[in-house]
């Protein structure tokens, strides 16, 4: 393998990555603090990315307020959904409030194919074209990519530093306590949903100028999430930061050598890791639901 | 108390009601002149039932406009009164359901299909004929399903028909042949990792070996279905220095073919791009992601029938479609090729017996018209199944001109036909045999001066 191959794969691995980072760290926040397995978490960053779609090319106007305005309204619709449906599901435990979110991922997908009828729509990229550094080719918009995604993983980082985010942090570690602190839980989880959701949506709104936008990616880039969840540890968020980038880098490097059995050696890698390391890399021991 | 009262006056309203209108004099009506009795004209009987079936993924362009045809084509022929067949009126019922491209979702639908609803014919899928026939053959239900591998044209299976199968090569060959023109000495094939991806890999590389066998084959690189980032895909296929890329095939799977253009250009593809079937939206996402440049040129399996498709009744479906959903989609314009098979099979025989039209469909030699060119079905001697169930189809070959597709030629039914048993298969001699045995298959006399083979080629005199 030579020089120039090995970086540009490791520039591949570390471009899907931090997509892969920014929906695992949605789902991390919110299985952490919420005690929510959101199914459709993938598929926010779906809405974000048609979203973006609608706001750039149909109606015309800045990719910045797309990206502001996915963000806004996936952080609402997420709150909206928490409010209306989860939360009386979770009084029925835990499986009820897992099942109603795979009950979404039909509908929201069911909704996308009815509005879009399925086709694939196409947002002009913000930096076109690709640039070289020596044998390495890197795409303009997937160097976006991956600065956006870490900006807003650190953004992430300095918000659970705010009174809000250690209440969402005391709430993930025990929230009866928390609540004897003077925390209102129930605020907390809904406001948890809503930045675990607008995650997800400035995520789409992200990629949608790489990727585009079409009715399936929410599931694909869910699946992948979930091994980021595995590997970085389930309700760490830097945990997922890492993972995320490492499963972007294993899958780049196990394509050129494997092919499509490249999704084999993640797995095969994510169980020796899973026997070491049950919690994952930076996983907190985190109580069983119902218990 | 208060629901016993509020049924009581309830009662009691209704009760004066009837009284009243039982006590209403009549309205006094104008005496009228008194007229020869008529005989009363006898009323129609009702109208049958005929029940299609089909199973469709749901979950994507294809799907989603597939179910439009099937539709469209229910309500045309209810809308006319209904489809007279021997003395019977039929109106059709489609039943549909949506697979959500899962084949064990397929499976339980087919069951349904047949043994809820009743269904004799079906049209559609799990993509397995291996699956689908442990349902419809015990059943006896006639199934017009999309198994690209030989299972589907066993002879021991009496059911399954297919009208795009073997049988549908004359595209990629004819475009080859172009490619081979321009001087590329190598390439390589990116497919969907998939029992189909695989077999489409086998024969489409057999007939990159007939039409241009100076041309290297340097492998193939498989595409997991659930693919998001075709970065790698892109490193992959370049760390091979191919002249060309050959993406025929990968198109099935939704969205795949932009994403794939777009990462080449993002790591500086310099060769070709071949990339078989492109639907207009995917050019237009693919200029928007990667710019003209990159698609400039290109040849394309075209799904475009306007400006191509002349027959009056054809074009009414293009128009009745256009009228009912805005516009033509161009993902599944062949969706009714199948129908129209069994249409005239239907027509031909007046009846809805499934043991009567299969017997005119394994031994029918006649071209048929689909929205997007002809349809037939012929026999598979190479298999020893001597009766017409796998089909070919004909259809535009578009160039990318300016960022649009435009027609340019065409592969025709002869030449899909001619060219998949010549392909580097060598099945001449077996085909020469069964012709001389059961007759030669007749082509539309339409397509004629668009023909790149002929009988001729293969030394057979006065068959063209």
């Amino acid at each position: 393998m030579s020089v120039g191959l090995f970086f540009q794969l490791l520039a591949n691995g570390i471009m899907s990555g931090g997509m892969y980072a920014l929906v695992a760290s949605g789902l991390t926040l919110t299985l952490g603090v919420v005690k929510v397995f959101n199914f459709a978490q993938g598929d926010f960053l779906m809405l974000g990315a048609y979203l973006t779609f609608t706001i750039v090319v149909t109606l015309g106007l800045p990719y910045p307020i797309a990206i502001l305005a996915a963000l806004v309204s996936m952080a609402i619709l997420g709150a909206l959904i928490f409010l209306g449906i989860i939360r009386r599901a979770l009084n029925f435990g835990f499986f009820n409030s897992l099942l109603i979110t795979v009950l979404l991922v039909t509908v929201i997908e069911q909704g996308s194919l009815l509005t879009f009828a399925g086709q694939a729509r196409a947002i002009p990229p913000v930096f076109p074209g690709a640039m070289s550094i020596g044998e390495v080719a890197f795409s303009r918009g997937k160097l976006l990519v991956i600065g956006s995604s870490i900006a807003v993983l650190v953004a992430l980082y300095y918000f659970m530093k705010l009174k809000i985010g250690k209440a969402m942090l005391a709430s993930a570690e025990n929230s009866d306590v928390a609540t004897l602190q003077g925390i209102n839980a129930k605020q907390i989880f809904w406001m948890t949903m809503a930045v675990g959701c607008g995650l997800s949506g400035i995520g789409g709104a992200i990629i949608a100028p790489v990727y585009g936008a079409y009715t399936m990616m929410g599931t694909m880039v869910f699946s992948r999430a979930l091994l980021v969840l595995m590997v970085g540890g389930m309700g760490s968020m830097s945990g997922a930061l890492i993972a995320g980038f490492l499963i972007g880098i294993v899958e780049s490097f196990a394509f050129q050598f494997v092919g499509y059995l490249n999704l084999v050696v993640i797995l095969v890698l994510v169980g020796i890791l899973m026997f070491f390391r049950p919690g994952g890399l930076l996983g907190k021991p985190m109580p069983v639901p119902g218990e | 108390m208060k629901k016993q009262f509020l049924f009581g006056l309830l009662s009691l309203l209704l009760i004066i009601a009837v009284v009243f209108g039982a006590c209403a004099k009549p309205a006094p009506t104008t005496p009228t002149t008194p007229t020869t009795p008529t005989t009363p004209t006898p009323t129609p009987p009702p109208l049958k039932t005929l029940k299609f079936g089909a199973i469709i993924a749901m979950n994507n362009a294809q799907g989603l406009q597939t179910k439009k045809w099937y539709d469209l084509y229910a309500k045309l022929v209810n809308d006319a009164g209904g489809w007279q067949i021997g003395n019977d009126k039929y109106e059709i019922q489609m039943v549909i359901y949506d697979t959500q491209a899962s084949a064990t979702t397929a499976k339980d639908e087919l069951t349904r299909l047949v043994l809820q609803d009743g269904c004799k014919f079906v049209f559609g899928s799990t993509g397995a004929a291996a699956v689908d026939t442990t349902i419809t053959e015990p059943n006896k239900v006639m199934i017009w399903g999309n198994d690209f591998t030989n299972a589907s044209s066993d002879p021991k299976v009496q059911y399954y028909y297919t009208t795009g199968n073997f049988f549908t090569n004359a595209l990629q060959y004819r475009i080859e042949r172009d490619v081979a023109e321009k001087g590329i000495k190598s390439y390589v094939s990116v497919k969907p990792d998939s029992q189909m991806g695989r077999f489409i890999d086998n024969i489409l590389n057999a007939s990159w070996k007939l039409a241009a066998p100076d041309v290297k084959n340097l492998g193939t690189v498989f595409v997991d279905p659930s693919t998001v980032d075709f970065g790698p895909v892109a490193t992959k296929v370049m760390s091979f220095n191919p002249d060309l890329a050959d993406l025929n095939y990968l198109g099935f799977i939704p969205n795949t073919v932009p994403q794939t253009y777009r990462a080449l250009a993002d790591v500086g593809f310099k060769g070709i791009i071949f990339p078989g079937i492109m639907s207009p939206n995917d050019l237009a996402n693919i200029v928007t992601m990667a710019g003209k440049d990159i698609v400039e040129g290109g040849e394309v399996f075209s799904q475009d029938p306007i400006g191509y498709q002349k027959d009056p009744r054809m074009l009414s479906f293009i128009d009745a479609y256009i009228k009912e959903y805005g516009k033509l989609e161009q993902d599944a314009t062949s969706t009714l090729n199948a129908m129209f098979v069994l249409e005239d099979a239907i027509n031909a025989t007046q009846s809805v017996d499934v043991e009567v039209i299969k017997q005119y469909l394994d031994n029918s030699k006649k071209p048929i018209r689909g929205v997007m060119g002809w349809t037939e079905l012929f026999a598979r001697p190479d298999l020893k199944n001597f009766r017409t169930i796998c089909g070919g189809w004909s259809h535009p070959i578009q160039k990318i001109t300016d960022g649009k597709l435009v027609n340019f030629a065409t592969a025709t039914l002869k030449d899909q036909y001619l060219f998949s048993i010549i392909s580097g298969n060598k099945l001449v001699d077996t085909y020469k045999a069964y012709w001389l045995q059961y007759g030669y298959p007749k082509f539309p006399d339409e397509e004629k001066g668009e023909n790149v083979l002929n009988f001729s080629d293969l030394g057979i005199t006065g068959q063209d």
